[in-house]
């Protein structure tokens, strides 16, 4: 019991040895600590260590400034905000670049083999309206200059051709035969044959100079306007709806058998024919135009619709990362 | 302490850049060594003295009077363990510093005979060793009141504490100090030894 007291007091004392060292002990403890030195040869001994150890610190030499550290300048206070700031647009800015290659691969990984029946669908609805529309242009010129007029014909030709790709071969011949396309009923049998023959897009304008530019367009588009008032034909813009019209009408031309007016019109507009399997075969083949045309990628309407996903994920996360950086910064 | 200190600061505090200066002359040597033996390397002591007389500058306004001293070497502790921080994330750096050790405690002292200036130059080895053990509020302590001759009011200054905690910190640093020291009793130079011995 004595041992344990004895050593609390000592610790005690022991405590103060670096105070007393240092002469910031009271007077009081001072006394009282001489006076437990005088008898115990431990605790002279730790002060006497003690004070080694502070002598011994006390001497460690100071060394030499290596250099001036003299300012040059005085440093802006605002640099490092406008730094913090900087760092804050390059983030943001190489964010955004990630962001919009990410939306862009993916954009493109969807059009690759796998994901292309479902591209097939909106492919051949997007065709109908837009072979339609071809049609809806050429007829209306045909009205008012009147049907069987050469001018008209070659107009509603080279119109009609343009926006398809596969135009480039019926429009070469379109411009090299204007006179040859009289109007006469006599023309268009052999326009058939040819027709067929424009429709791949290799065909060689050259070859089919005189017989190309009449077929396509005068049996398909002549009888229209003369069945048809010019109100409802700018209502009835499907297909479906001009098909019907036709059959009736071709009989009437009488210089053109049914069949053959049939075959002449895919290389143009699709629509005239009502049978489905003979309708689905053009719009494959104008399908494959626009494919060829677009690199084989998918449509643009998804590729917009990728790229808006990704540039609004990426806007969502930008500002995400906004927010916390500004709340670090207060704290 | 300069004469002329207190108009010096103010000065400084008005912008006056060669005003601030005449400080930093003054007290960059203090700085530098503080530096130097939180750091244990002459590089990053090096560093850390600069960074910390642009804190001060930056910071001159926050100064409310009593010992400048105190307050750079606050700012200049601070630069140090920003440092260390610094290092830490970069171990080959703290690799170099470690390796730096020796060359840090290696001041010449003035005086000296060649056997005299090696057992001085061991025991200093040891010191910066032994201060190395402490933890960085003793050591800092230690440095600050033994090293650098702080009184218990100006630490309790530098390290926002009271003067209880001051000598507190003291008493244990330097209790831990005797204790590495003795430990290394057979490896300390005899003039160590001898004073233990006495």
């Amino acid at each position: 019991m004595l041992e344990v007291l004895a050593r609390i007091y000592h610790r005690r004392i022991r405590r103060q040895l670096s105070p007393y060292l240092d002469g910031v002990l009271s007077a009081r403890d001072s006394r009282r600590l001489e006076g437990h030195l005088a008898q115990c040869q431990a605790c002279r001994d730790e002060l006497a260590e003690l004070r080694a150890t502070v002598q011994a610190l006390a001497e460690l030499p100071l060394a030499e400034a290596p250099r001036s550290f003299a300012l040059a300048a005085a440093p802006v206070p605002t640099l490092r905000p406008a730094a913090r700031r900087m760092e804050f647009g390059l983030r943001l800015a190489t964010a955004a670049a990630a962001f919009a290659l990410a939306a862009v691969l993916v954009g493109d990984f969807a059009g690759l083999p796998g994901a292309g029946e479902r591209e097939e669908q909106p492919m051949a609805g997007r065709v109908e309206p837009y072979a339609a529309q071809t049609e809806t242009e050429v007829v209306p010129q045909e009205l008012t200059v009147g049907p069987g007029e050469s001018r008209a014909e070659d107009k509603a030709l080279t119109e009609a051709p343009t926006p398809p790709p596969a135009a480039a071969g019926a429009e070469g011949g379109a411009m090299a035969s204007p006179p040859a396309t009289g109007g006469e009923g006599a023309a268009t049998p052999q326009l058939g044959a040819v027709a067929p023959s424009a429709g791949p897009e290799t065909a060689a304008p050259g070859a089919s100079q005189a017989a190309t530019p009449a077929a396509t367009a005068t049996p398909a588009t002549t009888p229209t306007p003369a069945e048809m008032p010019p109100g409802t034909f700018g209502l009835e813009g499907t297909p479906e709806a001009t098909a019907p019209t036709l059959p009736p009408e071709t009989p009437s031309l009488a210089a053109t058998p049914p069949p053959v007016g049939a075959q002449i019109v895919p290389s143009g507009p699709e629509q005239q024919l009502p049978p489905e399997p003979e309708k689905q075969v053009p719009a494959e083949a104008e399908r494959e135009t626009l494919t060829a045309e677009e690199g084989g990628g998918p449509s643009r309407e998804t590729v917009v619709r990728w790229l808006e996903a990704g540039l609004g994920i990426g806007l969502a996360l930008l500002f995400v990362s906004w927010s916390l950086t500004r709340r670090r910064g207060r704290a | 302490m300069l004469a002329e200190e207190p108009s010096l600061i103010a000065r400084s505090q008005r912008g006056d850049l060669a005003a601030f200066n005449a400080l930093v002359e003054c007290y960059q040597r203090q700085v530098y060594n503080l530096c130097l033996r939180l750091l244990a390397s002459a590089e990053a002591a090096e560093d850390a003295t600069q960074e910390a007389f642009i804190a001060a500058y930056r910071r001159i306004d926050s100064f409310r009077g009593g010992s400048f001293r105190a307050w750079l070497l606050r700012i200049a502790a601070n630069a140090s363990y920003d440092e260390l921080r610094r290092q830490r994330r970069r171990p080959a750096a703290s690799l170099e510093a470690a390796t730096a050790v020796h060359g840090a405690a290696e001041v010449p002292s003035p005086a000296a005979g060649p056997e005299d200036e090696a057992l001085r130059q061991e025991l200093n080895v040891h010191l910066q060793e032994g201060l190395a053990t402490l933890l960085p509020d003793q050591r800092l302590a230690v440095i600050l009141r033994d090293v650098h001759g702080l009184s218990y009011e100006e630490l309790a200054e530098a390290m926002h504490c009271s003067v209880g905690t001051v000598k507190s910190r003291i008493a244990r640093g330097r209790a831990r100090m005797r204790e590495y020291l003795t430990a290394q009793r057979e490896l300390l130079p005899r003039p160590f030894r001898l004073k233990n011995e006495e």
